[in-house]
């Protein structure tokens, strides 16, 4: 509850220019919104460029925002995060530029994906498992992905999906229910290249 | 065949709508029991209830990325891509933007106004310089020339009032000047009458030729003719002003003195200064157009 309360707070400041404000927001939001911009975009570099664009599009445009609960800030922010990743992915579609680097960036191992926990076998292959369903999502149009992502990745509820990208909530629904289901056949198709404990029966 | 493969494509979809959402506990209670139903009878409805539920654990259970680095906004990167609204720290440019394009419009309109009247005067007015007829009002003084040249040859009483300049009677010293010039006025105004422009650009290339002996004192001449421009017109001498203080009268038969002196040498070249104006209004102009698209731009962004 005081963690809302500082929340509001900050998102008034923020709206009464304040940058420092602001910034709080950026701390306690980034891992969420980059997160978000990884699993839509596919690749760290995209990720942070799509964060930086969506935590400066947000401050620019912080004043528009009514929201008075911080869920739906979450949800606000999330959407331009989403927005930016859309918007970014439909270029690409139109103008395809596949690079030798990004695949170099796609080799690398992502730093913030390994756990300190996990004995190295388990995390080979949960690194093999998260790599198989990362490309499965990059299979998916991009409604479709942003949909999976923000329910399954991030957790929203499909009133918070259909506030985030400004959907009803039936093609919110649809969306979901194709996306998985894209999802689940090519798991299928993958069969035997998953390790044993994740194939579809 | 086809309708056949749509409805099973329709129908597939319909069954994942309905798995997927009875995972996130989004049936209706109705649908809930329903689908339940299926399931208890449907071991092919269950297996995909399986396979479903376990793509979606897999998608659930990626790890959360956590961000590369702090996404902290710094000042100059929010200046730098942004207007800012009123309320936050201002980029220094911003306020500065907002009311420089409507005034550079403005001003360029201005000028261009004042340039296509001078323009017109230079091309028009000579023609009427021996007018005997006073002065309209400074505005209308720009239009009747028009009509009289289109319509000088055919109609009398435009004839008559070429003729009447040398027989009009101006203020007594005044009386050399505008014989001088209602000499040289028909034969322009012929001239003009079938291509102004062609004459406008003529006179334009020949200037040079009277720059030697056409000393500032023309200047003068300006000062008859743009005041149809009340308050804007800064290209005008206030001490010229001043100094001519006319009468209506005067003010049409001022410069036509002013010119005598330069004019004695020369044959019928309009003063250079009239073309030194044009081409500084119209340099002008063109400079406030460009500075005034710029500033919208720069707004736009």
């Amino acid at each position: 509850m005081r963690e809302e309360i500082d929340e509001e707070s900050l998102i008034e400041a923020a709206q009464r220019g304040n940058l420092d404000a602001f910034n709080e927001l950026v701390l306690a939001y980034q891992d969420r919104v980059y997160n978000l911009a990884y699993r839509i975009m596919g690749d760290p570099a995209s990720a942070s460029d799509a964060t930086q664009e969506a935590f400066i599009s947000a401050y620019q445009h912080i004043e528009g925002f009514r929201g008075k609960y911080p869920s739906s800030f979450k949800s606000w922010l999330m959407r331009i995060v989403s927005n930016a990743c859309y918007d970014e992915l439909r270029r690409r579609k139109r103008h395809p530029t596949t690079s030798i680097e990004d695949f170099e960036i796609e080799e690398e191992a992502n730093p913030a994906l390994v756990s300190e926990t996990e004995g190295p076998e388990t995390f080979a292959e949960r690194e093999e498992m998260a790599r198989a369903i990362e490309a499965a999502i990059q299979t998916l149009p991009p409604d479709q992905r942003t949909t999976l992502v923000l329910a399954d990745v991030q957790g929203f509820s499909y009133q918070e999906i259909a506030e985030a990208t400004d959907a009803p909530l039936g093609t919110v629904k649809s969306r979901l229910a194709r996306a998985r289901g894209k999802l689940r056949d090519y798991l299928r198709d993958q069969g035997e290249l998953l390790p044993t404990q994740y194939r579809l029966e | 065949m086809l309708p056949l493969f749509g409805r099973r494509e329709r129908e597939r979809d319909q069954r994942d709508e309905l798995l997927s959402a009875y995972l996130d506990g989004e049936l209706s209670e109705r649908e809930q029991e329903r689908l339940e139903a299926r399931l208890s009878e449907d071991p092919a409805l269950r297996a995909e209830l399986r396979a479903m539920h376990h793509t979606v654990s897999m998608v659930r259970d990626l790890p959360q990325v956590r961000a590369p680095r702090n996404f902290i906004l710094s000042e100059s990167m929010v200046k730098e891509q942004r207007g800012a609204p009123e309320t936050r720290a201002q980029p220094s440019g911003s306020p500065r933007r907002a009311w420089a394009a409507p005034l550079l419009t403005a001003a360029a309109t201005a000028m261009s106004l004042l340039f296509v009247i001078v323009l017109m005067g230079d091309l028009l007015i000579p023609g009427l310089g021996g007018l005997a007829s006073p002065p309209a009002p400074l505005l209308q003084s720009e239009e009747p020339p028009q009509i009289a040249m289109e319509a000088a040859p055919t109609q009398e009483p435009e004839t008559e009032a070429f003729g009447t300049a040398d027989t009009a009677s101006p203020p007594p010293e005044l009386t050399e000047a505008p014989r001088e010039e209602t000499l040289e006025e028909p034969e322009m105004a012929i001239r003009e009458e079938g291509e102004e422009d062609a004459a406008a650009a003529t006179r334009a290339a020949q200037a040079p030729l009277g720059a030697g002996a056409t000393p500032p004192p023309a200047i003068t001449s300006v000062t008859v003719h743009t005041p149809t421009i009340p308050a804007e017109e800064p290209v005008v001498s206030e001490e010229e002003l001043g100094q001519v203080e006319p009468s209506p009268e005067e003010l049409e038969v001022t410069p036509k003195l002013e010119r005598e002196e330069p004019a004695a040498g020369r044959a019928d070249r309009p003063p250079v200064p009239w073309t030194l104006l044009e081409v500084a209004l119209g340099l002008a102009s063109l400079v406030l157009v460009g500075a005034a698209f710029r500033a919208w731009r720069l707004r736009g962004r």
